[in-house]
């Protein structure tokens, strides 16, 4: 598995004038007004933006789960009919299955797309190694913190190599300091071009620590504001956040969020 | 346990004390020595009432648990059947004895029907709040892996909800005995509930009262065979669930 990881470049994601509605008894919820983003195949992007603006809902349609009201989803080229099955997702909350180990856990998608378990269980070693979880294997996940939940269900999302790395505020619940410790594993682990991340956040530097380019998005019903490019090299190094240009960065946005009344 | 021996032992004390008449209420020595003495006849008619409520028990997981699952993946059949099935539970099941034993006669399968008609109720409801109760996340996240309708149900709504169908099969079985009584009450020529009624007619309070003992023993073996099978077959997280949503009355 991990050898054709290596020839891997991820996927262009390509969205255009998404529009997104949700209709629950009568009363109307415009998510996303007229989205139009282009994200090239290896990029890292971060999705920036005030809570409930909608940035979770442009996940879910990247990930094929809900269908836009309007507007295509193309990835790959090709425009999404059902749900992307070359993904991994991470959501806020873990989402590992009580009743399986932590190892069954991560081996869930080789289960479920029958893939050769013994290659599959080799990864999953490999990545349970890689995020310090060794020893846990055979944990159930409510024998575990937070921070390692959070973990085991990265190693998840990337055991099957997927080519589109999808993740909503997966560090959100997490205390400050395992918050930074799990950014720097991320950068170690899942960029390197191998792969296309869409990553959803509200934390500024969180978003220009570890994207290539930051989206920022308004309030909603949720638009582009602007978009930034970020030129640090990947895997990103801690000491980047002492760099002036990083905080030239951070400045901007959060002048930009000041500007449209969201902070 | 303490609370147990020293409940016998008041009730010993006070027959003796106030010399209470043995077919007003009998001393729990009296009692344990008409068991030993009848030791067979109990067996014989434990066994008529203990095949008849496990008939019915498994008869009603069986049946239950598949008609859950379809009541939640079927909005249809969620529509016609679940609003039959809560009306069903507004009459009192242990009136409809009768009309069993009209329908079924005498035999086996009147008590069998009684016992299931009571117990697949709580099996029904708990495994629809079991399944409803996945979290979405859960779904979206085998949805996105690409997994099937049933690779869904199996793997994860399945599992989830077991907690909960334990929940409601332990209270079926507790149900299935006393819908095998109440059968045997109507008409039966064995079984515990025919004991109970032959006791009575004879005054003999004792026996009454053992075969009362007997039936507790029963449901409380019925309770912990349940919890040993689900200790058997769930893993650690999911055992011993204390939330259980369902819930009926008789």
């Amino acid at each position: 598995m991990s050898s054709h990881a290596s020839d891997r470049r991820g996927v262009s994601i390509n969205l255009s004038d998404l529009h997104m509605t949700f209709e629950r008894k009568g009363s109307r919820v415009e998510a996303l007004s007229g989205i139009s983003l282009d994200i090239d195949a290896g990029r890292f992007c971060s999705v920036l933006g005030p809570s409930g603006c909608g940035k979770s809902t442009l996940l879910m349609l990247v990930a094929g789960l809900y269908r836009p009201t309007a507007g295509t989803v193309l990835v790959d080229g090709a425009p999404l009919t059902d749900c992307y099955h070359d993904c991994g997702i991470v959501f806020q909350i873990d989402v590992l299955l009580p009743w399986l180990s932590v190892l069954d856990n991560v081996l869930l998608p080789a289960q479920v797309k029958r893939l050769p378990m013994p290659q599959a269980t080799a990864r999953a070693r490999e990545l349970i190694d890689q995020v310090g979880l060794t020893g846990f294997e055979t944990h159930f996940p409510d024998e575990l913190s937070g921070g390692m939940r959070q973990r085991a269900a990265l190693c998840r999302a990337l055991l099957h190599e997927p080519s589109v790395l999808l993740m909503d505020e997966p560090f959100g619940a997490l205390d400050a300091l395992t918050r930074e410790r799990m950014q720097l594993d991320l950068t170690q682990l899942g960029s390197t071009d191998q792969r296309t991340v869409l990553f959803i956040t509200h934390d500024i530097e969180e978003a220009v620590f570890l994207a290539d380019e930051v989206v920022v998005m308004s309030q909603r019903p949720a638009k582009i504001l602007q978009r930034f490019t970020i030129d640090f090299p990947q895997p990103r190094a801690p000491e980047i956040r002492r760099e002036p240009d990083f905080h030239r960065i951070v400045d901007d946005i959060r002048a930009l969020f000041r500007e449209s009344g969201i902070l | 346990m303490a609370a147990f021996i020293g409940f016998f032992v008041l009730w010993e004390a006070l027959t003796v004390v106030f010399s209470v008449p043995i077919y007003t209420l009998p001393a729990p020595t009296d009692i344990l020595a008409v068991m030993i003495e009848k030791r067979s006849l109990l067996l014989e008619h434990s066994w008529v009432t203990f095949s008849e409520s496990a008939i019915g028990l498994g008869l009603s997981i069986v049946l239950s648990i598949p008609l859950g699952i379809l009541i939640v993946y079927s909005s249809w059949i969620e529509r016609t059947v679940y609003p039959f099935l809560v009306a069903s539970q507004a009459i009192p099941k242990v009136a409809l004895a009768p009309i069993f034993v009209v329908w079924f006669g005498f035999g086996l399968l009147p008590k069998v029907l009684i016992a299931f008609f009571i117990a697949f109720f709580p099996i029904v409801v708990n495994t629809v709040v079991g399944l409803s109760r996945t979290p979405p996340e859960m779904i979206h996240l085998m949805r996105s892996l690409g997994a099937s309708p049933i690779q869904i149900l199996l793997r994860v709504r399945l599992m989830s909800a077991a907690p909960y169908i334990f929940a409601g099969i332990k209270i079926a079985a507790a149900f299935a005995v006393v819908g095998a009584i109440v059968g045997e009450f109507i008409a039966a020529s064995s079984g515990l509930g025919y004991l109970q009624l032959v006791a009575n007619n004879n005054f003999e309070i004792p026996l009454l009262f053992g075969t009362l003992v007997v039936l507790s023993v029963m449901g409380i073996a019925f309770f912990y065979l349940v919890s040993l099978v689900e200790f058997l077959i769930l893993p650690r997280p999911l055992r011993h669930s204390r939330d259980n949503a369902g819930g009926s009355t008789l």
